[in-house]
């Protein structure tokens, strides 16, 4: 055992070694604190390997197995560090990414986290957004000193298209995720009514149907899913309709019962919390079409009629308030249907001549602002009917334009505030 | 929109990992009770906070809709059950190894579960104010070594496999 504990211990001593010299490279810029964080991890991970090879040859023998299972956690914590590291190699500090992507994404870390963020931009294999919080998935990396915040966050964009800035919406609907294990999860429990949510469910555990705990499960990812969509909602307004109208989409009738709430509960969601909000006027005002078609499809949902379905739909419904409500105050700086109605026909003149737009009245336009404006303007220019939603999505032209009027936003922002 | 799928194999991992320090802390608690038939006092936070921890678990099991007690407890469940700890029944555990079969196929109900956990977790709380005979410091022993072995195993699992729908729209297969 003596030999099998020496053996072990080199090898997560020479790995941490290995891994923090494969950090040289990458010092400086966004992102960065990730790498300083695995550094830490891969010292803490040397000492204590360390610390173990100093007990051999051991005084009680009993407690060899303890000790070399122990050699083999810190070995898997080294892969954890080396996945990291591999991930997001290429991201520390990078500079290829359009500014105005960039502070798309500062915008949704000052708007959404309430821990704030080191953003890593990455762009991911897969055509999906995403949000990776490195220090909450990995919390035995940090266990003895956790980390202060802001801690790194990965931002994993579609490699082949990261620059749509229209479905910027579905990325905070991700970065909700993140959200909710900086702590918001705590925060709706303790407002929800998980009592009546809870008589609802039990309704729903019948023979053949899913288990009481597998229900649970459901019931926890889709409460998480509709904060998200809460959180998007409420910051972006009128564009997280539209995007996500696009990107479910909306069409998708009959679901199985899984992870997600269905495709249309989520659309009709999104149009109560948008009329809550107040956004319904301005949406029936400036696209009825595509007001009308959401609004229909969403109160169409293709249902079974299965006590789980049911039961899991209306365990949801008591919830609803309470995941409104912590959105509107979770979210800052959102978009507000006033300040949009009073600027659009101003954008719109604008937009029609292709000049980036930057202010209304005296202060510079978010992003979020813009993105509703342009949603807006667009589908009503290319005739307010389902294709223009799609259009309007993937139009290469028009996605570039509103990154550049971003960054040109952002600039004024920082001007006015210097 | 995604299912967070990668998020959720490290979040796995990690409470593998976790269980398993916490599992061998409490070994380790009984080698030092074997040697001199006293704890030190470094054993006693760790067997009172596996004790809650199974003490929690007991109650996510035996009502999962108790949403209250059962939120927080099922990443933990998830990654029991991935191993099959729960499937096996911690309560097959405490019967002698050629019983497990028998056991095993009995303990399938979420009672059981339940009540081999905090079975277990009765013990710890006696272990911890000395009031146990040998056997059943050999009995928590060997519980916590199997536990200890099988989320390293859980762990090294799951660190290989990366799940083919990550990142997937709308997918829960």
């Amino acid at each position: 055992m003596d030999t099998e504990l020496r053996f072990l211990a080199g090898l997560a001593i020479d790995e941490s070694a290995r891994l923090i010299r494969a950090t040289h490279r990458e010092r400086n810029g966004r992102g960065y604190s990730l790498v300083s964080l695995l550094i830490q991890a891969c010292e803490r991970v040397s000492i204590e390997a360390s610390s173990i090879a100093g007990q051999v040859p051991l005084a009680d023998p009993a407690v060899g197995p303890s000790l070399e299972r122990e050699l083999y956690r810190l070995l898997d914590e080294l892969k954890l560090v080396h996945l990291f590291l591999g991930m997001y190699a290429g991201d520390f500090g990078r500079n290829d990414l359009p500014v105005g992507l960039v502070h798309m994404v500062d915008a949704l870390v000052r708007d959404l986290l309430p821990r704030g963020a080191d953003p890593i931009i990455h762009l991911s294999p897969e055509n999906m957004y995403s949000t990776l919080g490195v220090v909450e998935a990995a919390k035995q990396l940090w266990r003895l000193t956790p980390p202060p915040d802001p801690h790194p966050v990965g931002f994993n964009l579609p490699a082949l298209n990261p620059e749509n800035a229209m479905l910027a919406p579905i990325l905070a609907h991700e970065v909700g995720h993140t959200a909710w294990r900086q702590g918001l999860d705590a925060q709706l429990n303790a407002t929800a009514d998980l009592t009546a949510a809870s008589a609802h469910l039990r309704s729903a555990v019948v023979p053949g149907g899913p288990s009481a705990q597998h229900l649970a499960e459901l019931f926890d990812s889709w409460r998480q899913e509709l904060l998200c969509d809460a959180l998007a909602a409420v910051l972006t307004g009128p564009s997280f309709l539209f995007a996500s109208a696009v990107f479910l989409p909306v069409t998708t009738g009959g679901t199985p019962i899984g992870r997600h709430p269905f495709p249309r509960d989520r659309v009709a969601y999104t149009l109560r919390i948008l009329g809550e909000l107040g956004w319904t006027d301005f949406l029936q005002s400036n696209v009825p079409g595509v007001y009308q078609w959401c609004a229909d499809l969403a109160g169409d949902v293709v249902l079974t009629g299965h006590p789980a379905e049911t039961g899991l739909r209306a365990a949801i419904g008591v919830i609803e308030p309470a995941i409104t409500a912590l959105a509107r105050s979770a979210a800052t700086s959102p978009v507000l249907p006033g300040r949009l109605e009073s600027n659009i026909a101003e954008f719109n003149e604008l937009f029609y001549l292709e000049v980036p737009c930057t202010q209304w009245a005296d202060s510079a336009i978010t992003p979020w602002e813009l993105l509703a404006a342009a949603w807006t303007c667009e589908i009503r220019r290319l005739g307010d009917t389902p294709e223009a939603l799609r259009l309007t999505c993937y139009d290469e032209h028009l996605n570039a334009f509103m990154i550049k009027s971003v960054e040109l936003a952002v600039i004024l922002r920082l001007w006015t505030e210097a | 929109m995604s299912i967070q799928t990668e998020n959720q194999r490290l979040a796995s991992i990690d409470l593998a990992t976790q269980v398993g320090r916490f599992s061998d802390s409490v070994v380790i608690a009984t080698i030092h009770w074997e040697r001199n038939h006293e704890l030190l006092p470094e054993d006693l936070p760790n067997l009172d906070s596996v004790a809650g921890w199974l003490e929690a678990l007991a109650s996510a099991i035996a009502d999962p809709l108790d949403l209250e007690a059962s939120l927080p407890q099922l990443g933990t469940l998830d990654v029991l059950n991935k191993y099959g700890q729960l499937g096996t029944g911690i309560k097959a555990l405490l019967t002698p190894e050629d019983s497990n079969s028998t056991q095993s196929q009995e303990a399938e109900s979420g009672s059981d579960h339940s009540e081999g956990l905090a079975e277990v977790a009765q013990l710890l709380r006696r272990f911890a104010n000395l009031q146990v005979v040998e056997e059943e410091v050999l009995l928590v022993r060997g519980i916590f070594e199997k536990l200890a072995q099988a989320m390293l195993s859980s762990a090294a699992n799951l660190l290989t496999t990366r799940s083919e729908t990550q990142w997937t729209q709308n997918s829960d297969s």
